[in-house]
């Protein structure tokens, strides 16, 4: 991830970084921290909002570790769920696999176990075939020796372990009995008799009856002699089987019995063929017990028989058991090589249901855990395995994917509490298109637009008639000089907002780079300097007014000795007429130069005042009135009203002189009649207002040349009463003119 | 034939007095005529065609120089004035007569010695062209700009400083001064004011608007080509147009 960040440090105070590709947290948070450590407490007027600033980004910084906490549980929901149901996901496939594989496995047994029984079956429908054989044998051939028969069984009995021993049961008549003891005993079997069984089994010489069923001729695997002659009818057993086969002319077996015990005390049956009498009827019972001749008689081992049927065949861990489902039930098992263990499992299990003969007996298979070990894959687990691993990893990236996803949300977020927390208009200026790409509230608040219409346009767009400084043309665009030479750059600017308050705006533009130097973004920041300017445009002018007055007091002293300057011109004109009249007239020329003398004193005494009073500068223009009425004769009257109260009013010294002077200058003396001159003094509210009117030549453009007394005389006021006094020309009705004084009482 | 002599004085008395002077220092001089004022100077010298004018510089109707220029007598002339250096200094450099006030017997006799030498010499009014030039750009003032405007409130008419004018302002029938205290109005036009105007205090920011530059506070732009004046004690702002923003823009 790239990640770029830009320092900008306003005012040394602080520094807001902007991040172009949100990193992560902790870089805002050790920005602020750094921020936190760097700036001392700024000392600067300036910098009061840009401290606060900094705590506000402190306090920004705690409550993100606290948030931190809180969000670190929400946040993760998603990935703890994802992981969660990941495990259920794989647990679940685990099973199922287990199960197909387990279904795969009882497939594969039962097609295996019913091979096994269709084997154990065939086997069984051979051994039992040889009875079958025997009967083809007497059916074939009306006289079977002993000899015949061992010959023809010999045949038969090495091929099928499972029989023990075939045999032929005659029916012998009772009146037959020694003829077949004597013929038996002359084939060679010395004790050759007739037996049957005690009820302790032990043979003994058979009773007479009158029909027998000895065993005469047998042939066996092993040595059973023992058997041969026993009467098997003499057993109620044997006798049933053996009225049974006669009666239905079919195959019947006995009950197993351990009878034999010979090699594994195997169960073993018997299995008893009729046999009627050659080319003889034995469609109906009668037929049949009068045609019968004797029974086929084969002694089957079921060990054996099943050993027998299996050999060759691969059935390692699985067990069998047979049992006669016709039989009581306690005596229902034939065979069973089921260990006490393989019992356990019962889910694997085969059972074929055989017909064999008049009996159903039932063959059952059973999986030992062997079995299942063997046939058991790793499928499954390796499903379990994947499944964990991925869905942790899926969890992991999730978890990431969020938290970088809410770290973006953060800094985003605080990029906006940091921009809403600068108290000055801030807006990151894409460089390509100059497209506002940031922005904030202070920023909306001082282009007084909506958001969207703020972002992504340029800035000059939404300036144009707005109240911000910039415009199209605005060549010394901090913001366009960034982004031209790469460099901050700062203006200052006046402007007016819609109420029309004044604003001192501060433009600011920091360059955000790219690796290579160029410039991505430009973030402006405006600054509302109006305050500080403000104060130091007031400090300025408190300074200016200070040094002003000081200055004013100079001039005012220097102004006021000007005017208590007798001006030679008047003086000497003075002079001129008291010489001409000392000789004629010396009383005139007395009281004038009284006039004189009194005026020299007066402005004398002004030049060192600050302040006289009306009533001593009316003395002083009377003084002055007097002596040019004296000089210009009938030309000239004058008149000065002053109401008493006004008398003692103080009143700057020599203000009203140039006045006056005026008046008799451009006013009187120029017009050949002459006039009048009159000074009057009111009181209007609280101002006094005091005039000096003439009708004399009134305004003219020669105006201008009598205009330095003016001047000193506004000087003046502006000194003394700086904005609150007025010097009003005016002309006068129906001629000359009017010069008004206007001062604070 | 005995010299006549002219005295033009506004001041009565000083004219008495010079005349008793003169007769007792010159009693063959004959005072023709005594004239209180500049028209009636004038007048006398060209009706009785005195050979000598005392002439007071500064008098009502026309002033001792400008009887000299239209005097159509030629007439010896002393000037006799209280008036300041310059135009003392401008009487030496020409040495021509001039008498200052107070006038006293032994100046009055001196120049009446010189008189009497230019009669004798007939030197005449050779300098006299080259002296009244002098004298009268020594008196012209030097401001050619009007420091005041006559303008009219109401029935009265006022003169304003033109340190107190804000803005002037041309409207269809009339000009507008406008000052702190408001409005006034004036006959002459924009443009006649602006030849009379000071273009270092005065400038034109529209065709209908001078400002007084040292009341201007700021100049903010507004739109693309639109300026904003701000003026001193003045809520409305001044429009500046195009043609004028050179004069902001060297600020």
């Amino acid at each position: 991830m790239r990640s770029r960040t830009q320092e900008i440090n306003v005012n040394g105070a602080i520094s807001v970084m902007i991040v172009t590709f949100p990193d992560v947290q902790r870089r805002i948070r050790a920005q602020i921290q750094k921020v936190m450590k760097a700036s001392p407490p700024p000392s600067a007027p300036s910098s009061d909002a840009l401290c606060m600033i900094a705590w506000r980004g402190t306090e920004e910084a705690h409550t993100m570790e606290n948030k931190l906490k809180g969000y670190f549980m929400k946040k993760d929901m998603p990935a703890i769920l994802m992981l969660c149901a990941g495990i259920v996901v794989s647990v679940f496939m685990y099973t199922l696999v287990q199960r197909l594989e387990f279904k795969n496995i009882q497939n594969e047994f039962i097609f295996n176990t019913e091979n096994y029984s269709a084997a154990v079956e065939k086997r069984i429908q051979e051994n039992l075939n040889s009875l079958h054989a025997i009967e083809g044998l007497y059916a074939s051939s009306p006289m079977v020796t002993r000899a015949k028969f061992h010959t023809f069984v010999s045949n038969i009995l090495p091929h099928s372990s499972g029989i023990h021993a075939l045999r032929w049961v005659p029916r012998v008549a009772g009146a037959e009995r020694t003829r077949f003891e004597t013929a038996a005993i002359k084939d060679g079997y010395a004790n050759f008799r007739f037996t049957e069984l005690t009820s302790q089994n032990q043979p003994v010489t058979a009773r007479k009856r009158s029909e027998y069923f000895p065993v005469y001729y047998s042939e066996s695997s092993g040595s059973n002699e023992a058997a041969l002659g026993l009467n098997i009818s003499s057993n109620p057993v044997g006798r049933a089987t053996l009225e049974k086969a006669r009666d239905t002319g079919a195959m019947v077996l006995t009950p197993g019995f351990t009878q034999f015990l010979e090699p594994g005390h195997q169960f073993a049956f018997l299995a008893v063929q009729p046999v009627y009498r050659n080319a003889s009827l034995h469609d109906t019972l009668q037929e049949r017990r009068k045609n019968l001749v004797g029974f086929a008689v084969g002694v089957f081992r079921f060990g054996d028989m099943v050993s027998d049927a299996l050999r060759g065949l691969n059935i390692t861990g699985i067990a069998l058991s047979l049992s006669d489902e016709s039989d009581a039930p306690e005596g229902r098992m034939l065979y069973s090589n089921v260990r006490q263990e393989d019992s356990v499992s019962d889910d694997l299990t085969f059972t074929k249901a055989l017909n064999v003969a008049d009996r159903r007996w039932e063959l059952k298979f059973l999986a030992s855990p062997d079995y299942r070990s063997t046939h058991k894959t790793l499928y499954s687990w390796i499903i379990l395995a994947s499944g964990f691993i991925s869905s942790f990893l899926l969890a992991l990236y999730v978890l990431k994917m969020k938290r970088h996803e809410s770290e973006m949300e953060q800094s985003k977020d605080t990029m906006t509490a940091v921009l809403n927390s600068i108290n000055s208009a801030i807006a990151i200026v894409d460089s390509k298109d100059m497209r506002i790409s940031a922005f904030n509230k202070v920023f909306i608040q001082e282009v007084e637009v909506s958001e969207h219409e703020v972002m992504g346009k340029r800035c000059f767009d939404i300036a144009e008639g707005k109240p911000l400084p910039c415009g199209r043309i605005c060549g010394d665009c901090p913001v366009k000089l960034t982004m031209r030479t790469g460099n901050q750059a700062a203006r200052e600017s006046v402007h007016r907002s819609s109420s029309g308050t004044m604003k001192y705006i501060e433009i600011s533009a920091y360059p955000v780079k790219d690796e290579s130097g160029n410039v991505l973004h430009v973030v402006q920041l405006a600054q509302d300097i109006t305050g500080r300017k403000e104060a130091e445009i007031s400090r300025l002018e408190e300074q200016q007014v200070r040094r002003m007055s000081a200055e004013r007091q100079v001039v005012e002293t220097q102004l006021r000795m000007l005017q208590a300057q007798i001006e030679p011109h008047f003086l000497f004109n003075t002079l001129a007429n008291i010489i001409s009249l000392i000789d004629k007239e010396p009383r005139s020329a007395r009281r004038m130069l009284q006039h004189l003398t009194s005026s020299l004193r007066r402005s004398l005494e002004r030049s060192r005042e600050d302040v006289s009073t009306l009533e001593h500068e009316a003395d002083m223009l009377r003084d002055y009135l007097s002596i040019f009425k004296m000089r210009l004769g009938k030309r000239l009257d004058f008149d000065i009203e002053i109401p008493d109260e006004l008398l003692n009013v103080p009143f700057p010294p020599m203000l009203l002189q140039p006045l006056v002077e005026n008046a008799i200058k451009h006013g009187i003396e120029p017009k050949v009649e002459g006039g009048c001159v009159t000074i009057k003094a009111e009181k209007s509210y609280d101002m006094l207002r005091l005039s000096v009117s003439d009708t004399g030549l009134g305004f003219s453009d020669s105006m201008n040349a009598g205009g330095l007394g003016l001047e000193n005389v506004r000087s003046r006021l502006q000194a003394l009463y700086n904005v609150s006094a007025n010097l009003i020309l005016e002309e006068n009705i129906p001629c000359g003119s009017t010069a008004i004084i206007e001062v604070p009482l | 034939m005995s010299i006549r002599a002219l005295i033009a004085d506004d001041e009565p008395k000083l004219a008495e007095y010079l005349a008793g002077r003169l007769s007792e220092l010159w009693p063959e001089l004959e005072i023709c005529g005594i004239a209180a004022n500049g028209k009636d100077a004038l007048a006398r010298i060209n009706h009785e065609k005195p050979d000598l004018a005392f002439l007071d510089i500064k008098m009502p109707g026309l002033s001792g120089l400008e009887v000299v220029r239209r005097m159509t007598h030629p007439c010896m002339v002393v000037f006799v004035t209280a008036y300041h250096k310059y135009a003392v200094a401008a009487f030496e450099e020409e040495a021509v007569d001039y008498l200052l006030k107070p006038v006293s017997d032994e100046r009055l006799m001196s120049t009446l010695a010189r008189v009497k030498n230019r009669f004798a010499g007939n030197e005449g009014v050779r300098n006299i062209e080259s002296l009244l030039s002098k004298l009268t750009q020594a008196m012209k003032n030097k401001d050619t700009y009007v420091r005041y405007l006559r303008a009219s409130s109401g029935k009265v008419m006022r003169l304003i400083s033109v340190d107190d004018v804000l803005f002037i302002n041309a409207r269809t029938k009339y000009t507008i001064v406008v000052t702190k205290d408001g409005e006034f109005l004036m006959r002459s036009s924009l443009s006649e004011l602006i030849q009379k105007l000071d273009p270092e205090k005065f400038w034109q920011i529209h065709r209908a608007t001078i400002v007084n530059a040292s009341k201007v506070i700021s100049v903010s732009q507004t739109g693309r080509e639109t300026y904003l004046l701000t003026v001193k004690d003045c809520q409305q702002p001044l429009a500046v147009s195009r043609s004028f923003i050179h004069q902001f823009k060297q600020l």
